[in-house]
């Protein structure tokens, strides 16, 4: 039997302080207290600063961050966000993540999926992909969803299993913050190619958004991103809602 | 009680293991000094890497000879944990057939499935619990702990290893056991909330 498909918080944190999505002003009302430690699958940290590279002071306030939060709850934290070299991975597993995801690095320099498996195992190197829709033209994004790369969506998907990556993190660049629902037809046209875990984000605005997508085949876990979830036992209601639907972890 | 030396090896998530560890007020070190380890009553191996990596950076930091020693004349005990539990192994095939510390006389394979994803990433359940071992009071059947790996023991070949719990993906193998003061684990206690914490306190307190 196949696992329990996973529910994900996503905290996206920019120059240290919580973003609920990366569209929106932070909302300093909510802090990291309010995720549901006890329902809760799997954490994402992302660090969403403009300047998110490792040598940077915006990443001593995301590490602090991630410290702070990984000291009190006993969930895998997959970290990502400026991830350069093989010492950037050793730095966050040093501090509290437990795998990581690529972002940039994967389309700049694809080998280094490759190495960074190679290193640290494929289970512990997840591949963010950015995807745009642009009146159903699918572009794979580089640079946090600015621009445009030149990758084929479907055949960057093939690679990145070439490459022994463990997990595809897939974002929709439209979605982000929009509460309208995850990308369906997106996941759809990629179902076909994935074998790997799929985590796929961006959208859930209510529970049924989880439900539908729960229903397409390929999809190992759903994220969610805004502060709307973070009340306590949210994550508690959703798998509720869902259990009598889909293998849940109670 | 017990003092215990996380092994640091440039590999692992050394602080998850520690906060848990701190969290059932179990004092420990991350640490590969030879005098740390040999002063601790308990050493745990973390994983998360490959193999071949893992045996290199072991190597590289000279603790082959340390650890074997601690564990095989000294017979410190020492909880292996996901790839930290596959080191510990005769020998593995992922990328390509590298030997283990050959502690334990059990080969490393890729999960056997044909239908469900790899990694194996995500909550599963424990089956097959051997209840009346101490290390498995208060878990129980279908108690969901985390994985997040490829490779796998499937066979027990070792007859002095004893299986103390199995989980299923597709086809079964071994996720919890122990050989006289080895013991090896292959979720991730340390990420399994609650059921993880019960694990640890089970071998670190109880």
């Amino acid at each position: 039997m196949s696992l329990p498909k996973r529910i994900i918080t996503t905290l996206m944190i920019k120059n240290g302080v919580l973003y609920r999505s990366k569209k929106f002003k932070p909302d300093y009302r909510y802090t990291l207290n309010f995720v549901d430690m006890h329902s809760v699958d799997e954490i994402v940290l992302l660090d969403i600063s403009e300047n998110n590279l490792f040598n940077q002071t915006e990443k001593k306030l995301f590490v602090n961050e991630l410290l702070n939060l990984a000291k009190n709850a006993f969930v895998p934290f997959s970290v990502g966000g400026g991830i350069r070299t093989l010492d950037d991975i050793y730095f966050l597993l040093k501090n509290g993540a437990d795998r990581v995801i690529l972002n940039s690095i994967a389309l700049e320099n694809p080998k280094f999926i490759d190495k960074a498996s190679k290193e640290f195992g494929s289970q512990c190197i997840i591949v963010c992909v950015d995807v745009l829709n642009e009146e159903n033209n699918y572009f794979v994004m580089s640079n946090n969803g600015k621009i445009k790369s030149k990758k084929n969506l479907s055949e960057w998907i093939d690679e990145i299993h070439q490459l022994n990556a463990g997990e595809i993190f897939l974002q929709s660049v439209n979605k982000d913050g929009a509460l309208t629902g995850y990308d369906l037809e997106l996941v759809k046209k990629i179902n076909k190619n994935v074998k790997l875990p799929l985590i796929v984000s961006s959208g859930a605005g209510k529970w049924e958004h989880v439900e539908k997508i729960f229903e397409i085949e390929c999809v190992s876990a759903a994220s969610l991103t805004n502060i709307f979830h973070f009340t306590e036992k949210s994550i508690y209601s959703l798998k509720s809602f869902l259990k009598d639907k889909f293998y849940i972890r109670k | 009680m017990h003092e215990v030396c996380i092994i640091n090896y440039e590999l692992g998530n050394v602080l998850s293991l520690k906060n848990a560890l701190d969290k059932i007020n179990v004092k420990s070190t991350i640490s590969r000094e030879e005098k740390v380890i040999s002063k601790s009553n308990f050493l745990v191996l973390p994983g998360v890497g490959s193999f071949e990596i893992g045996m290199k950076q072991l190597e590289k930091f000279n603790l082959i000879k340390i650890l074997n020693n601690e564990v095989l004349n000294n017979n410190k005990k020492i909880l292996g944990i996901c790839l930290g539990f596959q080191l510990m192994c005769k020998k593995s095939e992922e990328f390509g057939k590298i030997n283990g510390l050959g502690w334990i006389d059990l080969n490393v394979v890729k999960i056997n499935t044909k239908n469900l994803k790899l990694p194996h990433t995500g909550w599963n359940a424990l089956c097959d619990i051997k209840k009346n071992n101490k290390l498995m009071q208060n878990i129980e059947n279908e108690n969901f702990f985390y994985f997040n790996h490829t490779f796998c023991i499937n066979k027990n070949t070792d007859e002095k290893f004893k299986v103390l719990a199995k989980s299923k993906y597709e086809d079964e193998f071994i996720s919890v056991g122990y050989k006289n003061n080895i013991f090896g684990i292959q979720p991730h206690p340390e990420k399994s909330q609650q059921n993880g914490l019960t694990f640890l306190k089970n071998l670190f307190v109880n």
